[in-house]
């Protein structure tokens, strides 16, 4: 992974609300800064990919998708042969899975400190209250049902103002830990990788929105392509996306046309960069590490910070929209964590990522 | 065990509709195209020189060897045992009738699995709740918490002067989550481990071992809402009659102690 340029940052003169740019915005300095982003982009998405391509199941979930959606005989089997199917690895997954429908765990939080026993007991309430009002519960059969299929299943822990909490279910394809340790945790790194529609980004970052339409029509003639030619197995996802659209004819595997709409879904590809970025303060001033265009008084996970001291000490979020950066800044979460959860049902001490528990069943 | 059954279901259709060969110049070409074996009043012309018992005859299918079957078998009950699949058919045959939570108890005894991956369930789930706790102490605020709980979500700390929030004014807010700990009690997650918990809690109110309203809790009832809807009936004179306070009536004697006889 390259060296990571230092984000932005402000002077400790400004009163937050005015806070001017402490690195420079302007000119040469602005342009180096997102030409170090860019190379900082590729390499970590490159080495994304390939920790995702040393998960076993990789390939093995399309096999175990297809068994499961009925499709086990082989297309070219004789048409007079039976191709009588029982379903029994979809049969012990609802099984499986309905022995989570009445999950209710018994949380218990709690505190050494006697003043603080209300509060325990407020947050207690709160999580368990929107555990039901989520639907957290369908949530966690969800994320189940994915681990049960990839090996790995993963949480995206989101929560916003003025009380709302939120678990997204992914799967290997979706988040990507670069440089992961057994626990997700130690990684130095995680990307979240999805698709959005415009209005999304006009949405929540109006102020970097300009002429991000060249972005979308980028990624339109890629997803053209991919309509067409699909990646064969020995190219790398990382490899297959750099490649042009010609290329992708050349070395793509030829699918029908009408497979996947290509022009009716307009959207961008969001990849949210989480990184345990270690610079410090090098500066002889103190610098308040804060959203670049909202009021202080709107949200509060802005920090001062002391020269010498971290300045990302809870995380360092990155987010683009195709290759557009959208955000630099803080990570928005006063935990300090990645907001991931990793679920394996059947780890294993020899990498990151589990098997996939009907293995033994389906060999 | 699908290329088992298909196999055995392409031997039964190849015995119900048979095979059926001839020898060259026993039967005419013209003739043999337009035999249906199958069809109910075919006919045969045959050439003069050949033997209807012994030119044309059907073809058996292959047996199935008995250990196909066995390998079959084999593969059900490992599928199912690998599965956790519990077969109540056979519980059915049973002279004891088993209930539905000594199903669930066995279905999750025969599938230790299951009770591993309730295990990583529960650290999954540890690991979600410490981002959670955080997100409390940062984003819900007071409007939230009172329409969620009403006036059980307000804290002393909503009337400091950095407030309404949940944290104190003297302590780091970012840090303030980390005096706090969670943790989700081992085996909570599987519906059997509640059965059982309820059970006890019954046994052991039956024995006077328990307060009523830790028993209601327990069976995920309303405990004030009871309280006061039993206040109500006992005031109306219906439902169930309150206990004697103890002390207002005679102990029980056993029969020497009524006589001096002990």
């Amino acid at each position: 992974m390259d060296f990571l340029p230092v984000g932005p940052h402000y002077g400790s003169d400004s009163d937050g609300e005015n806070a001017h740019y402490a690195t420079g915005n302007q000119g040469e300095d602005r342009q180096k800064y997102l030409s170090g982003l860019e190379h900082w982009r590729e390499s970590a998405k490159e080495e994304a990919y390939k920790t995702a391509d040393l998960n076993p199941e990789k390939e093995a979930a399309a096999r175990y998708m297809r068994a499961l959606g009925g499709e086990y005989w082989d297309r070219r089997r004789a048409k007079y042969k039976s191709k009588v199917f029982d379903n029994r690895l979809n049969n012990s997954r609802i099984t499986d899975l309905s022995l989570l429908t009445q999950t209710r765990p018994t949380i218990d939080i709690s505190t050494k400190i006697d003043a603080y026993k209300g509060e325990a007991d407020i947050v207690s309430k709160v999580i368990r209250s929107e555990w039901l009002t989520r639907d957290m519960d369908a949530e966690f059969i969800r994320v189940n049902d994915i681990t049960k299929l990839n090996g790995t299943g993963f949480w995206k822990i989101g929560a916003a103002s003025p009380g709302m909490m939120q678990a997204i279910s992914c799967g290997p394809d979706s988040v990507f830990p670069i440089q992961p340790g057994f626990h997700l945790q130690n990684s130095t790194a995680m990307l979240y990788k999805t698709w959005k529609a415009l209005s999304y980004f006009r949405n929540k970052f109006p102020y970097g929105c300009a002429g991000i339409e060249k972005e979308l029509s980028d990624v339109e003639q890629g997803a053209g392509g991919a309509a067409q030619f699909t990646r064969p197995k020995e190219y790398p996802e990382y490899t297959w996306e750099r490649l042009s659209p010609a290329m992708r004819r050349s070395v793509g595997i030829r699918i029908g046309s009408g497979d996947i709409g290509t022009s009716v879904f307009k959207s961008l590809e969001m990849q949210e960069y989480y990184v345990d970025d270690p610079q410090v303060n090098e500066s002889k001033n103190k610098v308040l590490m804060r959203h670049p265009y909202l009021p202080l008084t709107l949200y509060n996970w802005w920090y001062w910070v002391n020269p010498g001291e971290r300045l990302y000490p809870r995380k360092r979020l990155l987010v683009f929209a195709g290759r557009r950066l959208m955000y630099d800044g803080p990570a928005p979460f006063w935990h300090g964590l990645f907001p991931f959860a990793t679920l394996r049902l059947n780890p294993v001490p020899w990498s990151f990522w589990g098997l996939e528990v009907s293995r033994p069943a389906t060999s | 065990m699908n290329e088992i059954i298909a196999g055995i279901l392409d031997m039964v259709r190849r015995a119900l509709n048979p095979t059926v060969v001839t020898k060259a110049g026993a039967v005419p070409q013209a003739t043999w195209r337009e035999f249906y074996p199958d069809m109910p009043g075919a006919r045969l012309y045959m050439l003069p020189n050949s033997n209807p018992q012994t030119d044309v005859r059907y073809i058996a299918p292959p047996e199935i060897p008995a250990w196909v079957m066995q390998a079959h078998q084999y593969l059900s009950m490992e599928f199912d045992r690998l599965a956790g699949i519990v077969d109540p058919g056979a519980l059915g045959k049973k002279k004891q009738v088993p209930g539905g939570d000594t199903i669930e108890q066995m279905r999750e005894m025969l599938n230790t699995p299951t009770q591993l991956e309730s295990r990583y369930g529960e650290l999954f789930l540890r690991d979600v709740g410490v981002q959670a706790m955080s997100n409390v102490f940062q984003y819900f605020e007071l409007p939230m918490r009172l329409r969620l709980l009403g006036k059980d979500g307000i804290s002393l700390e909503d009337f400091n002067y950095e407030g309404p929030n949940l944290i104190p004014d003297h302590v780091t807010r970012e840090d303030h989550w980390k005096n706090f700990s969670m943790m989700i009690t081992p085996g909570s997650l599987l519906g059997s481990s509640r059965d059982r918990e309820k059970q006890t809690a019954i046994n052991m109110a039956a024995k006077g071992l328990l307060p009523l309203q830790y028993l209601w809790s327990v069976l995920e009832l309303n405990p004030k809402q009871l309280m006061e809807m039993l206040k109500q009936e006992h005031e109306m004179g219906i439902g169930a009659k309150a206990p004697k306070p103890s002390g207002q009536s005679a102990p029980k004697m056993t029969g020497g102690q009524k006589t001096g006889n002990v």
